[in-house]
């Protein structure tokens, strides 16, 4: 498979290519009142709100710093399942914004010496190796509960963007 | 831009230093602006509708519109060679482009307009070779700009050619609005019938 490699510090992590529709620079985001932990708020994209979420701020590492390199993955969601609730133009993205998202790679998911996740963390997923070491699958879907951001795009998309 | 495992540090490895250097530039907020007013907009969906792109030329003073389907390549200024004694108004020689060898002509003495010469140097700099296809056949029009590729409704190009000048009516389908003014639509196949008949 295809995978987006990005960094969150010095660890390298990927994302399927084909839950990406598109990768933007690291525009500003709207931030939400009481937005959950990691999430810096709501861009608008295409049309429709969608929430971002700042993975060096959910993995503990602090703000995601602004860079060129560091850019927004739009993801699309609407093949888990998930829905925002917010009328007839309801197409689930997650924003995710992380580091040096820079190059695609191939990679082998049931390569042999591919671990499972050691920790219990939400969203991440097999640990595989591709020539440049080891790298950590994210399931996008899985990273913060789809509830808690429809909450968040139902907020934002109420009042004016 | 891959790294091998057991590559040495070379030349390389060097240019992928510099890279990284570059992209862990703070962006310019001018950059983010521009990219958040692009990306709020909505991407422009084929509806069905039968849509179609042209590209806005302008001869002399005069606005023409070439359908998108049509233009192979909008192509900076190259040196034209005359073919001695058979130059004329409308056949202006061969140009090179790519490797490939293009009838370059000028589309000013076929429709009866002045061109926008020298005098102005802005209009001159903004002159370009427009390469338009249709069948087979492929020409240079050496036109005074380029302005814009727009998308247009075919309900919307009106057959009123008021506007138009009166020797480029033949080789026109219709006026359409762009954003620069009223443009005349070319019809490819007759102007090439028109550029074939000026040539023999």
């Amino acid at each position: 498979m295809q995978a987006v490699v990005f960094y969150v510090g010095s660890e390298r992590f990927a994302i399927d290519t084909q839950s990406v529709a598109e990768v933007i620079p690291g525009i500003a985001a709207r931030p939400v009142p009481s937005a959950p932990e990691g999430l810096r708020g709501v861009i608008e994209y295409r049309g429709l709100v969608v929430p971002v979420l700042d993975l060096c701020r959910l993995f503990g590492r602090g703000d995601c710093p602004p860079r060129l390199a560091n850019r927004i993955l739009i993801c699309d969601l609407s093949n888990s399942g998930a829905r925002w609730g917010v009328g007839t133009h309801d197409r689930p993205m997650l924003g995710i914004l992380a580091e040096n998202v820079t190059r695609v790679t191939t990679l082998d998911p049931d390569a042999q010496g591919s671990h499972p996740s050691p920790t219990k963390a939400s969203g991440l997923g097999r640990i595989l190796r591709d020539k440049d070491g080891l790298v950590q699958l994210v399931q996008v879907r899985d990273l913060i509960p789809p509830e808690t951001l429809a909450t968040v795009v139902r907020a934002a998309g109420s009042e004016p963007v | 831009m891959e790294a091998e495992p057991d590559r040495k540090p070379t030349g390389d490895l060097q240019a992928e230093d510099h890279a990284a250097h570059l992209l862990s530039r703070e962006p310019a907020p001018a950059y983010l602006d521009a990219w958040s007013r692009a990306l709020r907009r909505e991407l422009e969906k084929d509806d069905g509708s039968g849509r179609f792109g042209a590209g806005v030329i302008k001869v002399g003073e005069e606005l023409f519109a070439v359908p998108t389907e049509n233009v192979v390549e909008v192509h900076p200024l190259v040196p034209i060679r005359t073919l001695p004694g058979r130059a004329t108004d409308v056949f202006r020689g061969l140009v090179s482009l790519r490797g490939e060898i293009h009838l370059c002509v000028s589309l000013h003495a076929l429709f009866g307009l002045d061109a926008v010469e020298g005098a102005e140097g802005q209009a001159s700099d903004a002159r370009r070779l427009l390469v338009v296809r249709s069948g087979g056949e492929r020409w240079a029009l050496l036109v005074d700009a380029v302005l814009d590729f727009e998308r247009f409704d075919p309900e919307a190009v009106r057959t009123s050619q008021v506007t138009v000048a009166k020797s480029a009516v033949h080789f026109t389908n219709g006026v359409i609005q762009t954003p620069a003014g009223p443009a005349a639509l070319i019809e490819p196949r007759r102007l090439f019938e028109g550029l074939s008949r000026s040539l023999s």
